[in-house]
């Protein structure tokens, strides 16, 4: 699901600055950024996408808050974990059968640079070392939030007597 | 007129203790040398250097010995091991004696002088910890010098309030003679009939009219005293510990990470950095509970986060969807913290594994382990150093601590039975 999609500034010059990319060299940028297809802003409450649909975009947080969540009968809605200004939102473009896992929403105004997910699998397997480049950052995303998660299992605040 | 730096270098080659004066003779230090591991030691005593050098290969008294008796006679000795046989299982054993670093051989003359550089920053951190445990051990007339430092001294409870399902905050009537305490400091509360506790101070330490302490229920001893009501009278001793560095801590950025009921020792440190803003750069206060019902001091959160001079984000492990902080642990939030590392100190309190993990963090980001400090409260009982309780080693956390250097409670962590 889109936002309102904004005339300017140019995504891809706003593509240069994010952490995402920090560290990729010129051409690489220059070939990711062809993948960009627009920035994106959703307003507070607005569902980026749902579990379940397809995953056709890396969405690239400029500024915001964004949950992601999990419904359940029962058990409402469970925000599994927040993600904000300078994070990277979805790596389910990336893996077959390319369908998101949980559901996004915007908790605040937020504005994320898009990728194309197809474009940019096209990208990596033509281009390896640029294809390394991004699952590295994939990877020490998903390892990241895989400590995060593990920590949140472990429920350290709750006193075992 | 500073004076100048001592550095004693115990090396048994020739070579290398005329190559280390060389490098040095362009700096402002007093540099002396020694060939064995006797002559460094009879050196170090006479001379209580800044930094030493210790060569770990060395006829008659090993190296390894030397540091080890260094560290014995003078905790505050910051030693670098140098050795030609550079190996991480060496590197490890130097750094378990005491060791401030490792320098292989060959190194050149820049190797040197950095490792100097570090070394005697190393040593004015250590003498300021030093200095204000020191001031802490005397923060003025015990309560109970005159029965004895075992003697519970009884108080009134002036009230009492749920801060959450499971913790109370109880407002005590300070025992007669009380002269304050300092932020990081924790009282032995004695519920009668019943047993004590280690509870941290908890309140603003301007506030000398009442006495606070956040108190979780997490056994026979807590319960009782959360269940105190308002006149009830229990009995207090303190105020034990090592307090945080706050007057370190000037001029600096200040990280304070809280977990959990982690944030009651650290109240009174946030009021003294927000009384003081002025004293100090950037004030960052991190904050994770696993859900809002578990999150401590709301109102007063949302004071300090109205504040436009301190950075406060608060996270939860778990929430539904009604919520609009963010939900992650809380050393997610440490990454992008806007704090310069190579000055920053942090100020670490929560469960052992969230504040190995916060460290962890913050030691990525590049703080250096002897501006970091974290509070422990394992296994308390005496709060004086006597019944070894909570004796790891060398160390009693009580007397050590609580709060303690993370490169001194790093090796704790380790001791699973303390």
């Amino acid at each position: 699901m889109a936002g309102s999609d904004a005339q300017s500034p140019n995504p891809a010059a706003l593509l240069a600055v994010h952490p995402f990319v920090v560290g990729m060299e010129e051409a690489q940028l220059r070939r990711m950024s062809e993948c960009v297809t627009t920035l994106t802003h959703f307003d507070t409450d607005q569902v980026i996408f749902h579990a379940g649909g397809v995953a056709r975009a890396l969405y690239l947080i400029r500024g915001g808050d964004v949950a992601l969540e999990v419904a359940a009968p029962g058990m409402g809605t469970r925000i599994v974990a927040t993600l904000h200004g300078g994070d990277a939102l979805g790596w389910s473009w990336l893996f077959p059968p390319y369908r998101w896992a949980f559901d996004a929403r915007a908790l605040a105004p937020t504005e994320a640079i898009v990728l194309d997910g197809e474009a940019l699998r096209r990208c990596a397997t033509e281009d390896r070392e640029l294809g390394f480049h991004v699952v590295w950052r994939v990877a020490r995303e998903m390892a990241d939030r895989l400590q995060a998660t593990r920590l949140q299992m472990l429920d350290v605040y709750t006193e075992r007597r | 007129m500073q004076p100048r730096q001592k550095i004693l270098v115990i090396d048994d080659e020739e070579v290398v203790l005329d190559s280390c004066l060389a490098i040095l003779a362009s700096g402002d230090y007093d540099t002396t040398t020694a060939t064995s591991g006797e002559e460094g030691l009879r050196l170090a005593a006479e001379l209580s250097p800044d930094l030493i050098f210790v060569d770990v290969k060395m006829p008659g008294v090993p190296g390894m010995e030397v540091l080890e008796r260094l560290r014995a006679a003078d905790p505050t000795a910051v030693a670098v091991v140098i050795t030609g046989y550079a190996t991480v299982s060496l590197a490890v054993e130097a750094m378990k004696r005491g060791a401030f670093d490792f320098l292989p051989k060959p190194f050149t003359p820049d190797e040197f002088r950095e490792m100097v550089r570090r070394g005697l920053e190393r040593r004015v951190e250590v003498l300021a910890q030093a200095r204000e445990r020191a001031a802490a051990e005397s923060p003025g007339p015990h309560p109970g010098a005159e029965a004895g430092p075992m003697a519970p001294i009884p108080c009134r409870v002036l009230g009492r309030w749920d801060e959450t399902y499971d913790t109370v905050s109880l407002a005590l009537d300070p025992p007669p003679g009380w002269s304050g305490f300092r932020p990081g400091q924790f009282n032995m509360l004695y519920s009668f009939g019943i047993g004590e506790s280690a509870i941290s101070i908890s309140g603003d330490p301007a506030d000398s009219g009442r006495l606070l302490h956040t108190i979780r229920k997490v056994g026979r001893v807590t319960e009782s005293l959360a269940g105190l009501q308002r006149g009830d009278v229990l009995g207090v001793r303190g105020p034990f510990g090592t307090p945080w560095p706050l007057g370190y801590s000037a001029g600096r950025d200040v990280v304070v990470v809280a977990g959990g009921i982690g944030l009651a020792p650290l109240r009174p440190a946030i009021h003294e950095l927000l009384a003081n803003r002025d004293r100090y750069n950037r004030v960052l206060i991190l904050i994770g509970a696993r859900s809002s019902d578990d999150l401590l001091y709301p109102q007063e959160i949302q004071e300090w986060r109205g504040r436009f001079d301190v950075d406060l984000q608060v996270t939860l492990d778990t929430a539904t969807g009604g919520w609009r902080g963010r939900v992650g642990v809380v050393t997610t939030l440490i990454p992008r913290a806007e704090f310069d590392a190579d000055q920053a100190v942090g100020m670490v309190v929560g469960p052992e594994i969230m504040m190995r993990f916060a460290a962890s963090e913050l030691l990525n980001r590049g703080m250096s382990p002897s501006r970091l400090f974290v509070s422990m409260e394992r296994n308390m009982k005496c709060g004086i150093g006597l019944c070894g309780h909570c004796q790891a080693g060398a160390k009693f956390v009580c007397r050590d601590g609580a709060v303690l250097g993370y490169d001194e409670a790093e090796t704790l962590f380790q001791v699973r039975e303390v």
